[in-house]
């Protein structure tokens, strides 16, 4: 029994390990290829697929590790200080959320993603206005929730790909 | 794959989004400022709710002071700007499209009149601090 139960957590680790790289590997293809379409402010957020089959395959416990280790890194990496303070208000609250769309039941991928992309873009708003000590900031508000909800929509679709091939959700 | 909830998201999201422009809309505070400029160089900062009557001349932006009681000395009006509670209008302009006149007051923050023959906008802004850097 100890046996197998240390073979399940390695076998944890492992793919832990593996999601984190492959999160750490979209983000720096991001940094590599901007997908801004011609809009400041706007990713296509691939790293969220790799949140996302996370929390659904291994739980919410382990979206979090592994969110938190790949902004930590990427910030060591390509990031300054002021991004940590994005990155991290925009992946907590995206990740917050997405687990209350799935704890609801009712929301497919999908519409998880959607709320996740719509709630990463406002977190980081507000801290911006923080930041800034302006509020005209919000004007921006409704260009990044759209945007947030068709990055959404991408990410959710792929990782409803990516679940169904892993046999994690019926067709 | 997409269930009726994701729908329902999606729509009341785009309500949220397309609508919020009309609820963030600020009204315009004690500290907003009227700007004035012409080809983008700043004649005038005054604050929006203290009244005061502005006349652009070929020589500049003339402060006719608050019921527009002082003259231009015989210069010509280009453009009678009014600032009067809280809002700032065009009451005269020396063109043949009177745009400007027919666009009326202008009462909150972000809000602009164009006066295209001369080259002049007048736009309300905050008042108080600005950012020093924005960061991409």
């Amino acid at each position: 029994m100890a046996v197998r139960k240390s073979t399940e957590l390695t076998k944890r680790l492992a793919t832990c390990s593996a999601l984190t790289a492959l999160a750490l590997i979209f983000s720096y293809v991001e940094v590599l290829i901007p997908f801004s379409f011609g809009i400041p402010g706007i990713k296509l957020g691939l790293a969220n697929i790799v949140v996302l089959i996370c929390i659904y395959t291994l739980g919410a416990k382990y979206g979090l590790l592994i969110n938190l280790a790949r902004i930590a890194l990427v910030a060591l990496l390509f990031g300054n200080a002021f991004s940590v303070v994005y990155a991290v208000s925009g992946g907590l609250i995206s990740l917050a959320v997405m687990l209350i769309a799935k704890k609801a039941g009712v929301f497919s991928v999908i519409g998880v993603s959607m709320a996740g992309g719509v709630f990463h873009n406002l977190g980081q708003l507000l801290v911006a206005a923080l930041v800034m000590q302006t509020s005209r900031i919000m004007y921006y508000f409704p260009v990044l929730l759209i945007s947030g909800m068709i990055t959404g929509i991408v990410t959710g679709f792929i990782a409803t790909l990516v679940l169904r091939a892993l046999k994690y959700l019926k067709k | 794959m997409i269930t009726k909830a994701d729908i329902i998201l999606a729509v009341v999201l785009l309500i949220l989004g397309l609508g919020s422009p009309f609820l963030l809309r600020a009204d315009a505070g004690e500290q907003s400022r009227v700007i004035i400029t012409v080809d983008e160089d700043e004649l005038g900062n005054y604050v929006l709710s203290e009244d005061r009557v502005l006349a652009l001349t070929e020589s500049g932006l003339k402060d006719l002071g608050k019921n527009g009681q002082k003259g231009t000395g015989g210069e010509e009006i280009l453009n009678l700007i009014v600032i009067k509670d809280g809002s700032v209008r065009v009451t005269e302009a020396n063109c043949k499209g009177n745009d400007c006149v027919r666009m009326g007051p202008i009462t909150r923050e972000g809000e602009i009149i164009a006066c295209l023959p001369h080259r002049m906008l007048i736009t309300i802004s905050e008042g108080g601090e600005t950012p020093d850097v924005v960061i991409n």
